[in-house]
């Protein structure tokens, strides 16, 4: 990952797949994974942080223990059998029971020992249950009850290879402190959970699409400050397609846009929902339905990767089509020359002053209408319209200098049609951000 | 900066055809292009 945008993304796509309700906002796996190191910092701290314990560790990962056997002072211990029975001293220790654990040895009664050897507070995982034996090293003394009888020897203790320094007791070892087992588990605890890729589930669905609205979409790009674009969205119905109804010689058509903009990793951005009405006089409808009509919503959306989904409903016919597309929103960086998005316009003209940043297609002082579909007839002008960030001021007149160069190729043989250049002093300032 | 531009009736034939502008800032020494496609019918 090289920019912090992926490293940004990184981190929500990895909430995402585990918030165990991706519809609503809130991401329960998320909160309870900071509850956890929360409780963890208050309550196993000890020179270092409490998520950086290996008790932390344990709750973060797995939660809170359905049984905690704590020795905090450590001190008089009676051995269990499959210690070797006998009474010894204790450093600090805790013997945390889960009744349950996926994945984590042969899951069922996970017993996890915790000794602070060091007294220190700081309590360390162990699979060596005589670890927590504080007269382990002393000769003859927390002798297991066969030491005790003379029937074995405490030198034995540190010749055993099962990983423990336990005494010998009256009884074998129960079968879940197989050495193997007590090494798998050890081993489970501290691997990473597996990941359950829930977006991926939901994108396994099917869509039948019958009775299609024909639409076209196009998305616009104005960056409003580094961190902001407005994104002009505008969608395009033919009128020949959509289903009129007459009222009192008038012709009537509605149509019902949901839009939702989604981050990649389905996050919702934006949703919103317009009615779109198309009134003709209905001795004008034949000739009104070779037209067009045309809807643009202004969003402000960050820079990123997004997808929009826009779904179109006429109201009286009932056809509906689904659109989907991406949406590159970009990023503009301040000390770099930037362009907005080309706009090919039908309509290009300055509005009112009580207009001004207000209403659809209007941009700042003009109302610039994209031509969607981009053909143009003779007879008609063709508006060209973009903004320009950054251009550096010069010191003394504090005015930019720079060119733009204009050319129109034919696309079938390259050849030139127009080419012309101006000074920028020609076009107009942008208000000060 | 704002580019906005009415470019008049094309003295050309009906075509498939492609604008390309290219902006320069002196100063900077920076230039950038940004182009479309567009037909006249």
């Amino acid at each position: 990952m090289q920019t912090d945008e992926e490293r940004e993304q990184f981190i929500e796509q990895f909430w995402m797949r585990r918030d165990p309700t991706p519809d609503t906002q809130e991401n329960e796996y998320k909160e309870e994974h900071y509850r956890r190191i929360a409780y963890a910092n208050e309550r196993f701290a000890s020179g270092i942080p409490g998520w950086k314990t290996d008790r932390g560790m344990i709750y973060i990962t797995f939660g809170p223990a359905d049984e905690i056997e704590s020795h905090p002072s450590g001190g008089t211990y009676e051995r269990p059998y499959e210690e070797g029975g006998g009474t010894t001293s204790t450093y600090p220790f805790e013997k945390w029971r889960y009744r349950y654990l996926q994945g984590v040895g042969n899951q069922q009664d996970i017993q996890i020992e915790f000794v602070d050897k060091t007294m220190t507070g700081e309590y360390r995982m162990t699979m060596d249950p005589s670890e927590k034996d504080a007269l382990l090293m002393v000769p003859g003394a927390g002798l297991t009850m066969m030491e005790q009888m003379g029937m074995a020897s405490k030198n034995d203790r540190f010749s055993r290879t099962d990983g423990t320094r336990l005494g010998t007791g009256t009884q074998p070892l129960p079968a879940r402190m197989n050495q193997f087992d007590r090494l798998q588990q050890y081993a489970d605890l501290q691997k990473a959970p597996k990941i359950k890729f829930k977006d991926l589930e939901a994108q396994v669905n099917s869509r039948i699409m019958f009775n299609l609205l024909p639409m076209q979409a196009r998305a616009d790009f104005f960056p409003a400050t580094s961190t902001t674009v407005l994104t002009n969205i505008t969608l395009r119905f033919g009128r020949k397609d959509l289903q009129f109804k007459q009222e009192q010689g008038m012709s009537k058509a509605v149509v019902n846009i949901y839009a939702r903009i989604t981050t990649q990793t389905r996050r919702v951005a934006n949703v919103f929902e317009e009615v779109v009405t198309v009134d003709v006089p209905t001795e004008l409808l034949q000739q009104a339905s070779q037209g067009m009509s045309i809807f643009q919503k202004s969003i402000p959306l960050p820079p990123g990767m997004y997808r929009l989904n826009v779904v179109a409903k006429d109201i009286v016919g009932g056809n509906m089509n689904n659109y989907e597309m991406a949406l590159n929103v970009p990023r503009m960086e301040d000390d770099k020359l930037f362009a907005s998005s080309l706009i090919l316009a039908d309509v290009l003209e300055d509005v009112p002053t009580r207009s001004i940043g207000t209403g659809q297609f209007v941009i700042g002082t003009s109302k610039v209408r994209p031509r969607m579909g981009d053909s143009f007839k003779r007879a008609e002008k063709m508006g060209i319209y973009m903004k320009l960030y950054n251009f550096e001021p010069e010191e003394k007149s504090n005015k930019a200098s720079g060119t733009i160069a204009y050319e129109i190729v034919r696309t079938a043989d390259n050849s030139k049609v127009i080419e012309f250049s101006e000074e920028i002093t020609a076009l107009e300032a942008l208000p000060p951000r | 900066m704002i580019l906005k531009k009415l470019l008049p009736s094309p003295p050309w034939s009906p075509d498939s055809t492609r604008l390309k502008i290219t902006v320069t800032d002196k100063l900077r020494n920076q230039s950038l292009t940004q182009s479309a496609q567009f037909s006249i019918t």
